[in-house]
């Protein structure tokens, strides 16, 4: 496996290179800098803007370096844990993620037990009892999933929920809690809020991942190895647990690459319609403001997680299913 | 062992080369972080290991490079650092695995990526426990596997679903009288030589 890992490692660090200098440009390709961004603002509120300071700090921030000057600085930096400085919070960018990280870890992972936990048996289920009413109902619930946006169902469960309990569930956990240290009862907290967006952001996933299941699973319960299978006599559910359900699951190890960033990204306009503390409505803000560092600092989280998550992927099917598959010829 | 009908195989120094490029580059990228930050934990742990990978794998290539492999009709040999021999007749375990990306997995060509890796695995002439490893580089490769497969079948071992499959995909017959029409790069060796 050794040979294997380091031939995927070593192909890891051109591409995030070539990553790296395509945020980096993205990010600066809109006219202006974040200075001009905070100049315009200035002057848009009627005060009046002292062009020696903003000399100084386009000085100090690099800003009037040439670009190419700029972005190895940046990912030297970046190559050696620092993530660079926040314009807009006059922090180091590391300290302005703070515990948003943990956070929107924490709704990640969440949503993926919840996907997956809710997923499954219905998947399972729909396959095996294809055309049943339950299968039906399932099916009807997965489309209806599929085709509500996250952002709409925040809106609903927000209405019904102040309407039908008296309380609000925007945020994480009680506003007055947000601030303090960690404790019992700022965990209670978020285990009492952590509900909403776990259902919001998990339910297209979720819709989207019984479809799947169940057209896969039904593809395998159709070859000719489980009609053998049953010939000799192998019980219903030794039969799909040991070979068809392993088979079936192969695309979603092959999905971990697409889990991971959501860590980062962590449904932007579902924490915007929340107001939840994690990463997506700050790279939004980042974005907006130019604060390239911050912005590109999530950026190549995000790529650096979707790289690794494919690398994770590659790995767990290598492990798995070592075997050779011809799409054009005689095995598949 | 006899020469008389032993077969030799190498590693193409050419194949070799890419992994050289790979495990140098590596570990002069892992090395020169390391090196501008010693101190910090993180950086120690992920480029540390980074390194420590690459200059393994380095190593490893270093060993293909000089290793010669010698297939009789008792046994397969290995000669690198050391030399090791596998009698066919105490051969108890053949894996041939796949490894590649998923774009590479489902190429029409069988050589368009990846590599399959042989494991042998069985006792030695003193009865010692031997494991024995070849990349697909291998000049004469399905030869090798040709032998094992035909070894497993004496030995009435089973082989997994996934080796069979991929015997199969890289045209092993080991009911076959012949590994394969073409030499494929052998050495075979002249007895008056």
């Amino acid at each position: 496996m050794l040979p294997y890992i380091v031939r995927r490692l070593f192909v890891m660090i051109p591409t995030l290179l070539v990553i790296s200098a395509v945020v980096f440009f993205i990010i600066q390709l809109p006219p202006g800098d974040y200075l001009e961004t905070y100049i315009a603002e200035l002057q848009a509120q009627g005060e009046s803007v002292d062009q020696g300071r903003i000399q100084f700090l386009r000085e100090q921030y690099g800003l009037d370096r040439p670009m190419w000057e700029q972005y190895l600085t940046w990912v030297w930096g970046l190559l050696q844990g620092d993530l660079g400085y926040s314009f807009e919070y006059q922090l180091p960018v590391s300290e302005v993620i703070g515990d948003r990280f943990l956070l929107t870890a924490i709704i990640a992972v969440a949503t993926v037990i919840f996907t997956y936990l809710v997923a499954f048996p219905i998947g399972i289920y729909s396959a095996v009892r294809q055309y049943s009413t339950g299968d039906y109902v399932f099916t009807f619930i997965g489309y209806l999933g599929l085709a509500t946006p996250n952002f709409l169902l925040a809106l609903v469960m927000l209405y019904f929920a102040n309407v039908w309990f008296g309380t609000s569930i925007g945020g994480l956990m009680d506003p007055e809690l947000e601030e303090a240290p960690w404790s019992f009862e700022k965990v209670g907290s978020l285990l009492e809020h952590i509900w909403i967006p776990m259902i919001v952001i998990g339910t297209a996933g979720t819709a989207g991942m019984i479809r799947r299941l169940r057209a896969n699973l039904l593809d395998e319960l159709h070859k000719q190895y489980v009609v053998t299978a049953r010939a000799k006599g192998l019980s219903e559910g030794k039969l799909i647990f040991k070979y068809p359900l392993r088979l079936a699951l192969n695309p979603f190890i092959a999905d971990i690459g697409n889990l991971l960033p959501q860590i980062i990204s962590g449904a932007v306009l579902v924490s915007v319609v929340l107001g939840l503390p994690t990463n997506g409505p700050l790279l939004l803000r980042a974005l907006q403001s130019q604060d390239m560092y911050l912005a590109g600092a999530f950026l190549m989280f995000e790529a650096t997680l979707v790289v690794v998550g494919v690398m994770l992927s590659d790995l767990a099917l290598a492990a798995l299913d070592p075997r050779i598959r011809f799409t054009g010829g005689r095995r598949r | 062992m006899s020469d008389l009908q032993a077969v030799f195989y190498r590693y193409p120094p050419r194949a070799l080369v890419g992994d050289y490029v790979r495990s140098a580059g590596g570990t002069a990228f892992g090395a020169l972080i390391l090196l501008s930050n010693p101190y910090s934990p993180w950086i120690l742990g992920i480029f540390g290991g980074l390194t420590a990978a690459f200059a393994l794998f380095g190593l490893r290539t270093l060993r293909h490079h000089v290793t010669q492999v010698a297939v009789t009709p008792q046994g397969v040999f290995v000669k690198d650092v050391g030399s090791r021999g596998l009698p066919w007749s105490r051969l108890e375990e053949v894996k041939l695995r796949f490894y590649g990306t998923r774009r590479q997995r489902s190429g029409d060509r069988p050589d368009g990526g990846g590599f399959l890796q042989l494991t042998l695995r069985g006792r030695g002439a003193q009865g010692e426990r031997r494991k024995l490893v070849f990349d697909s580089a291998l000049l004469g490769f399905k030869d090798v596997a040709w032998h094992a497969a035909r070894a497993a079948r004496d030995n009435a071992l089973t082989l997994d679903p996934t080796t069979a499959g991929n015997l199969l995909d890289i045209g092993v017959d080991a009911d076959s009288d012949a590994p394969r029409s073409s030499q494929d790069g052998a050495d075979r060796r002249d007895p008056q030589s």
